[in-house]
């Protein structure tokens, strides 16, 4: 992966682990270390080195995300985030390409979220009432009743749709919609769908990536979702790192997309392994 | 305060309360989609009804334990309404209703030692062993020399259960009987 990403151009780069800040994303849980928290992706620090004028980078590193153990999780793991500048087109042709270094496998194919989800439910996950998405997730078995649009549509896609993905050749699902943005941009010709992909193989994702957005009071309006989120869930506000928001402000980061790949999972496909535990040699972190 | 234990304790074999009964998880899985909520999905049998169902929980939510015990028990016997068993340690008596039994009652012969599944205490399921050696108190006379044919007829045992064996079997010999399947599988030298 090191010798595939730097051949193309990306300069390999180091950032803090430990740092002040918990992540504000709403479904993650940063590991409280040291007074501060470990990250759980290089995303905002690589970002200000984007911002900083660093060109294409690259990163493989361990990330922790507290609570999150199982079949296909642990508590630390490792993620290989990379920074190309531009819109997604090359980073997916990119993906292709290791991908078929590493699996073996030919070049993906692309859906859009839509269309996955209107085969797998038989609703438009754009279009649909959220009373409609919300009844429909409480029929497949969601426990108690989705807090909103995002819930619903997260719930019914890994149930319904991600068992089916990457079956022969790894599937990218595009174009998700608007309420599971992230930190991606909304597309140019419809404002209901984002620019976020994710990459499927055997049912697993592998790797989640944007084209990344810029706009700072954007980011902001996202930030301050999040924490309400939070704060509707009984979890503590975490408030974003005033040096991305201010490298976001001034000079602002390069139209660019990124993609975080899981490595141990990227492992396991490529042996055949269906559990972590049988690609790693240690599984012994607390809370794991 | 009831015992609980939260998603991330979850691990097959432990006993909770779902739906007002005693349960067993079987099988247990975090799911976490791409950057949305993590539940953790689970797989359970009703220990009252034998069902096996699947549930879904949020991570973090918790579940209430049952307090439920797997023992062994010496049969004691019935009354014709009740089952009678004593732990053999502490001599204490406990009686079943038909409904614990499962049908198992038939081979069940006194002094007997049965798996016994308590919840809150009292008896909630019988498992007889796998195999039990009972003798033959009537059947057809036996038939010489028809080993080989592999026919069958009826035998009713001491316990009454009633079951098919080999022509050659006669009154008062001892078989070997599979409780899971209900079958025939040896005689026993008495």
């Amino acid at each position: 992966m090191r010798a595939f990403l730097t051949a193309r151009g990306y300069l390999e780069v180091e950032t803090p682990i430990l740092g002040p800040h918990a992540t504000p994303d709403r479904h993650l849980e940063s590991v409280p270390a040291a007074g501060g928290f470990l990250h759980t992706s290089p995303e905002f620090a690589m970002k200000r080195l984007l911002a900083a004028g660093s060109g294409p980078i690259f990163q493989i590193v361990k990330a922790f995300r507290a609570g999150e153990s199982g079949r296909h999780h642990a508590v630390e793991f490792t993620i290989a985030e990379w920074y190309r500048m531009g819109p997604l087109d090359g980073l997916l042709t990119e993906m292709d390409l290791l991908l078929g270094d590493i699996l073996g496998t030919l070049p993906a194919e692309r859906r859009t979220y839509r269309e996955l989800f209107l085969a797998a439910a038989g609703v438009d996950p754009l279009t649909a009432a959220e009373d409609r998405l919300v009844t429909l997730a409480e029929a497949h078995g969601y426990p108690g009743r989705p807090d909103d649009r995002a819930a619903a549509l997260d719930y019914l896609f890994s149930r319904l749709v991600e068992p089916g993905l990457g079956a022969g050749v790894p599937t990218i699902v595009t174009r998700f919609p608007a309420p599971l943005a992230a930190l991606a941009r909304l597309s140019d010709d419809d404002s209901r769908t984002a620019e976020r992909f994710e990459v499927f193989w055997a049912g697993l994702e592998l790797a989640n990536g944007y084209d990344e957005l810029q706009d700072p009071e954007e980011h902001r309006r996202r930030f301050a979702a999040e924490n309400r989120a939070r704060a509707r869930a009984g979890k503590p506000a975490a408030h974003p790192d005033g040096r991305f928001l201010a490298a976001l402000e001034h000079p602002g980061i390069p139209r660019c997309s990124g993609v975080a790949l899981g490595v141990d999972r990227l492992v396991m496909a490529a042996l055949g392994a269906s559990r972590l535990d049988e690609i790693v040699a240690f599984r012994e972190t607390p809370g794991d | 305060m009831a015992n609980t234990y939260a998603t991330n304790e979850f691990r097959s074999g432990l006993k909770v309360l779902l739906d007002s009964d005693p349960c067993v998880l079987l099988d247990c899985e975090f799911v976490k989609p791409g950057k949305g909520q993590a539940f953790t999905r689970i797989r359970y049998r009703n220990l009252k009804t034998g069902r096996v169902l699947d549930k879904t929980f949020k991570s973090g939510e918790k579940v209430e334990a049952a307090d439920v015990l797997d023992t062994e028990m010496e049969f004691l016997y019935s009354d014709g309404g009740d089952w009678h068993f004593m732990d053999p340690n502490t001599y204490e008596q406990y009686s079943a209703a038909k409904s614990a039994l499962g049908g198992h009652e038939k081979w069940l012969l006194q002094g007997m030692t049965c798996g016994v599944t308590l919840y809150n205490d009292a008896i909630l399921l019988i498992h007889p062993p796998h195999f039990v050696d009972l003798k033959v108190v009537e059947t057809e006379p036996g038939i010489r020399g028809d080993t080989a044919t592999g026919g069958s007829k009826n035998a009713t045992l001491e316990t009454g259960a009633v079951v098919r064996v080999p022509l050659f079997i006669e009154v008062d010999e001892t078989l070997r009987l599979d409780t899971r399947t209900g079958e025939y599988v040896s005689r026993v030298k008495n």
